[in-house]
């Protein structure tokens, strides 16, 4: 049962090179050519089409700039297409970790920051409240729950921040690049904690670089290059794809498996 | 070999295996289903607001007090001022004054900070998928709170000192705050919004409250003016709020049906248009964060 699906997506954003968006600059544009913003239009994705089954772990690879986080963002519903459609399941619980740190405030302790992280991705009061517990167990942060998150290090902002998303008991768990920071015995639990997630029948969206954490959690890879899907298929195959793609062997053509 | 074979394919085959698929972001078109949305994420509004408030006294030894000091601090600086330095002879002009004054900064701080919902807090915005108006309205929210503590000080320190008699007229003050509650969040999601395309936005900001500042009836009052200007001090957006205000407290009489006509018409054109325009551009708006 398809639960994310990518249908033609293409997404399309506009590179500002002039990156002034003042009134006088406007202005002076109206009169001198040279002075107006030059605005490249700039495709992120192209023709993505992607369906991924509930219940499966994929992780999406490239090279910077590919088009792997604009992809991730959005299934996490913050851009929409600008041609096609991104599909998912009706009422499936998204919850995201693209950015370490993002919706946690470093003045606020780690307590405070659970519940606002919570709230953000709309659980309720009482909702948060019967989670909080197992995520202050899961992160392993008992000691420095009530000390400000500025005095935290980025491992543990990571383990705060990957407690919360997995305790939010999402449907689909979007992960960009977040295990780089954390120690072996954390990253050890949590794959273990995200292949016990797709033995639930939950879905997982990896991006990562890291060939190790992919091959623990994923069985289906996606290469992503110049916005494009280059690859799409099981992970040994994907990876050493990827490894041809980043030497400069592969050549993607009509006979790339797509 | 199967999970070689490309998935696009194979989702494809499969009959009516998307029957409940939905599009990930869809456009909200009324008014209520935008309401029902923020009403779903009231705890992460309340948690916003109860941040904003806690991280504004963390630190400070006076703390919450502050918020309860401060009214009472303006309306001995103002005193001194406007009764032993300036002169001004009119009775209660202190009280008429302040009630202008706590008004007016709840309308320009919340406009102000408004300004920086969307951009100050982009990498927010871009990580997680939660109503886009929920940061100018935690602002508009955080405001109102500070606006009221104030109030619940200065009134009865104001009533008790000149004596004032309590009147029922008093009681419409809740119908004249909604209706600038109203209005105030529907400008602070036009600004929100419109910082993204304009930057300047802030600083054509400060020169509108500049002038509208002096266009409200908070120093002065409209009866001291010429004829001529009368009627575009009435049309200036706040002073039918700031009017209204005076006469429930000051004067304690019901405002005229033109006070009413002018804030009623300001409340519901400006939420209007602030909902309307911010739901209509808000993928432009994330585009160009």
């Amino acid at each position: 049962m398809t639960t994310i699906d990518a249908r033609q997506v293409s997404k399309q954003f506009f590179l500002r090179h002039n990156p002034s968006v003042e009134l006088k600059v406007r202005f002076l544009g109206l009169f001198h050519a040279d002075k107006r913003q030059s605005v490249e239009p700039f495709w992120a994705l192209k023709n993505v089409n992607l369906a991924i089954p509930r219940g499966e772990a994929i992780a999406l690879v490239g090279r910077n700039g590919s088009g792997k986080s604009t992809l991730l963002k959005l299934i996490a519903g913050v851009h929409r297409p600008t041609t096609g459609r991104l599909l998912v399941s009706r009422n499936a619980r998204i919850a995201s970790m693209i950015e370490l740190g993002v919706g946690f405030h470093p003045e606020l302790s780690g307590r405070e920051n659970v519940f606002l992280n919570a709230s953000i991705h709309g659980l309720t009061r009482a909702e948060i409240e019967a989670i909080y517990p197992g995520v202050v167990r899961y992160s392993g942060l008992e000691h420095f729950i009530d000390i400000p998150a500025k005095n935290y290090s980025s491992g543990m902002l990571m383990r705060l921040g990957f407690a919360v998303a997995a305790n939010l008991q999402p449907d689909i768990l979007l992960l960009d690049e977040v295990f780089a920071v954390g120690d072996a015995e954390f990253q050890q639990r949590c794959t273990a904690t995200l292949r016990s997630f797709v033995d639930d029948g939950k879905t997982v969206v990896f991006v990562s670089h890291d060939a190790w954490a992919i091959r623990a959690i994923c069985r289906r890879v996606c290469v992503l290059e110049h916005g494009e899907v280059v690859f799409d298929g099981n992970l040994a195959r994907g990876l050493a794809f990827y490894d041809q793609l980043i030497a400069g062997r592969a050549h993607p053509s009509p006979g790339t498996p797509l | 070999m199967a999970s070689i074979e490309p998935r696009a394919v194979v989702a494809a085959a499969a009959p009516a295996a998307s029957e409940d698929l939905v599009d990930r972001v869809t456009t909200v078109e009324s008014v209520a289903a935008l309401a029902a949305r923020v009403y779903r994420y009231r705890e992460l509004l309340k948690n916003i607001v109860l941040k904003d408030l806690k991280l504004k006294y963390r630190g400070s030894a006076l703390g919450f007090l502050w918020s309860l000091a401060n009214p009472l601090l303006m309306i001995g600086v103002y005193a001194v001022a406007f009764n032993y330095i300036l002169r001004v002879g009119t009775t209660g002009y202190v009280f008429r004054l302040m009630l202008g004054v706590l008004a007016w900064t709840f309308f320009a701080n919340s406009a102000t900070m408004a300004t920086g919902a969307n951009v100050d807090n982009a990498a927010l915005l871009k990580n997680v998928a939660f109503p886009r108006v929920i940061l100018p309205l935690a602002t508009v929210l955080f405001y109102l709170i500070q606006y009221l503590l104030t109030v619940a000080v200065f009134l009865p320190v104001m009533i008790l000192w000149y004596r004032v008699p309590l009147s029922a007229v008093m009681a419409l003050f809740i119908v004249f705050l909604v209706l600038q509650v109203m209005f105030t969040t529907g400008v602070s999601l036009l600004l929100a919004t419109s910082t993204a395309f304009f930057r300047d936005t802030r600083h054509l900001l400060e020169v509108a409250l500049a002038v509208m500042f002096w266009t409200t009836p908070i120093l002065y009052q409209v009866n001291q003016l010429p004829e001529g200007i009368k009627l575009a001090i009435y049309l200036s957006p706040m002073s039918s709020f700031v009017i209204a205000y005076q006469r429930l407290f000051y004067f304690r009489e019901v405002p005229e049906a033109s006070v009413w006509a002018i804030a009623l018409a300001y409340a519901l054109g400006m939420l209007v248009l602030g909902v309307r325009w911010s739901l209509a551009v808000e993928q432009q708006v994330m585009d160009r964060l």
